[in-house]
């Protein structure tokens, strides 16, 4: 099993090349529209690749585990769903509107179908990682109606968060807030005895990361949160993710995003400014995590680390003596 | 003389149904057990408490015999409730994925005290051709049912099955699987 040098090493490498490959994309002319909102997803999934890779903990081809089917088709497609929605929005992503006054707006009567390009794409994720699993089998789990309000949920979700990419910030707090949920799920989701699952989110994170450090936050917000989605749907309904923590994991992005727009909404008094605030949006984005990683280590305490090290080592009474004990 | 014809005819379709034996899965008296190395110093054995079968003996010629069972993923009990749920995940069997391990043979052949079995395995959504010694098949009436019982014993590799390499380590990459079972028909 990777230890946790391997998990680090390929974290670093999946940042490092996450960063080049965004890097990259800009000089080559892809610095705003769709062409930044692909090559900014681009550089996340080559990071993760790399990073997998290193670590050896690529799923092989076809893609026939969950895992495989996020990384192979669900991100893509989360990418496809950005850069389409880059287009229909007419406004370059992940710059300010003021900023492109003057040049064409391509698609502009198409701004209606953001939204709906977003949502398709969260209920098509869910589609791809649950194919051909016992979740999409008659009579294969009772969970049914979690099924349903997760894609639900996430379909609602990932337009809200993506939105946030039109604030002066361009997004930046929504794409940290997906990073730290993305770092959370990389040990919650081992702690529930899903080790694999928590290199990729490790990978994912460091990927996102990576991106943004490079400049390439177009489309990243919404991208970033249907990573999240996508990960800890793999840990809910192929791991041992409780429910609660699923959704204690999914959560931040949203709330950063929400912080926000209450504090727009309570204009110049002293509340908004402090709900507007980078590091406020961060604190209600950062609490959750904070709750369900001391319930990850508390139920993993309970369960795992004691199949791991047995209580007699934790006992100072010296090693029993078969010898000593037959001569009894 | 039409109604005789018929009668023949529906005697003689009927000789093959009664040529053969049908057995079900006997699961209280059954069982499907494995063990693999730790470590490579020492043997951690678990078994399979949910599975069923049939087998179908024919004793007169036994290439038309067949064997199937069906092992359900989420019964893998090895006395350690936390290594079972591990054992659940996609590290290992991810039993949301490929619930049920499979075996239906393909070819039988009679030996001296049992049979010769090759058939399509499949685990962790890869189909491999295995072969083995199925031995035993003498049928006994007890208990109000005729029994027919077999035991085997094969190794197999989970490399072969696109188990997680990155899994393959601490636990070896080879299992010994162990079926002990009986069948049972009225």
């Amino acid at each position: 099993m990777s230890g946790p040098l391997t998990f680090g090493g390929a974290a670093i490498a999946a940042f490092a090349v996450a960063l080049a490959t965004v890097q990259a994309c800009r000089r080559a002319g892809a610095g705003g529209g769709w062409p930044a909102t692909a090559g900014a997803a681009i550089a996340v999934l080559a990071g993760t690749a790399v990073g997998g890779w290193l670590a050896g903990g690529l799923p092989p081809l076809p893609p026939r585990v969950a895992v495989g089917r996020l990384l192979a088709v669900g991100l893509p497609l989360a990418a496809v769903a950005e850069a389409l929605a880059a287009v229909f929005a007419g406004t370059p992503a992940g710059l300010h509107a003021e900023a492109h006054a003057g040049r064409v707006v391509v698609g502009g009567g198409l701004r209606w179908l953001v939204p709906a390009v977003r949502c398709l794409a969260a209920l098509l994720l869910v589609r791809v990682l649950l194919h051909d699993s016992v979740h999409l089998r008659i009579g294969g789990t009772a969970g049914r109606e979690e099924l349903v309000a997760a894609a639900v949920l996430a379909a609602l979700a990932w337009p809200f968060v993506a939105a946030d990419e039109r604030r002066a910030d361009g997004g930046v707090v929504a794409v940290l807030a997906a990073v730290a949920s993305l770092a959370a799920a990389a040990m919650a989701i081992p702690m529930a005895g899903y080790v694999k699952g928590g290199l990729v989110a490790a990978l994912l994170a460091a990927s996102v990361a990576g991106s943004l450090a490079g400049g390439g936050r177009a489309g990243l917000a919404g991208f970033g949160f249907a990573a999240v989605v996508g990960i800890v749907a793999v840990g809910r309904f192929f791991g041992g993710l409780s429910a609660v923590a699923a959704f204690l994991l999914c959560i931040p992005p949203v709330l950063a995003v929400a912080a926000g727009r209450v504090g727009d909404s309570l204009g110049a008094a002293a509340a908004g400014r402090l709900m507007r605030s980078t590091p406020y949006r961060l604190a209600a984005a950062i609490v959750p995590l904070v709750v369900v990683l001391a319930q990850s280590w508390s139920d993993f305490d309970r369960s795992f680390r004691r199949m791991l090290v047995p209580p007699a080592r934790a006992d100072a009474s010296p090693a029993p003596s078969i010898l000593r004990e037959n001569s009894r | 003389m039409r109604r005789a014809v018929f009668a023949c005819a529906a005697v003689l379709l009927a000789i093959p149904a009664f040529a053969a034996d049908e057995y079900a899965y006997d699961g209280v008296h059954s069982s499907v057990g494995f063990k693999a190395r730790f470590l490579d110093i020492s043997w951690i054995h678990g078994r399979f408490n949910d599975v069923s079968g049939k087998f179908i003996l024919d004793r007169d010629d036994p290439s038309k015999s067949s064997f199937t069972l069906s092992i359900k993923v989420d019964s893998v009990d090895t006395a350690n409730a936390a290594r079972d749920e591990h054992l659940r995940q996609p590290d290992y069997f991810d039993s949301k994925q490929f619930p049920t391990i499979e075996f239906k043979s393909t070819k039988v052949k009679g030996v001296s005290g049992g049979y010769e079995v090759t058939g399509d395995f499949t685990m962790h959504g890869v189909t491999k051709p295995v072969t083995f010694m199925f031995l035993g098949g003498r049928e006994i009436t007890a208990m109000g049912k005729k029994r027919v019982g077999f035991a085997t014993e094969l190794k197999l590799k989970r490399s072969d099955f696109n188990f997680d390499k990155t899994a393959i380590g601490n636990i070896g990459d080879e299992a010994v699987i162990t079926i002990d079972c009986a069948g049972q028909r009225d």
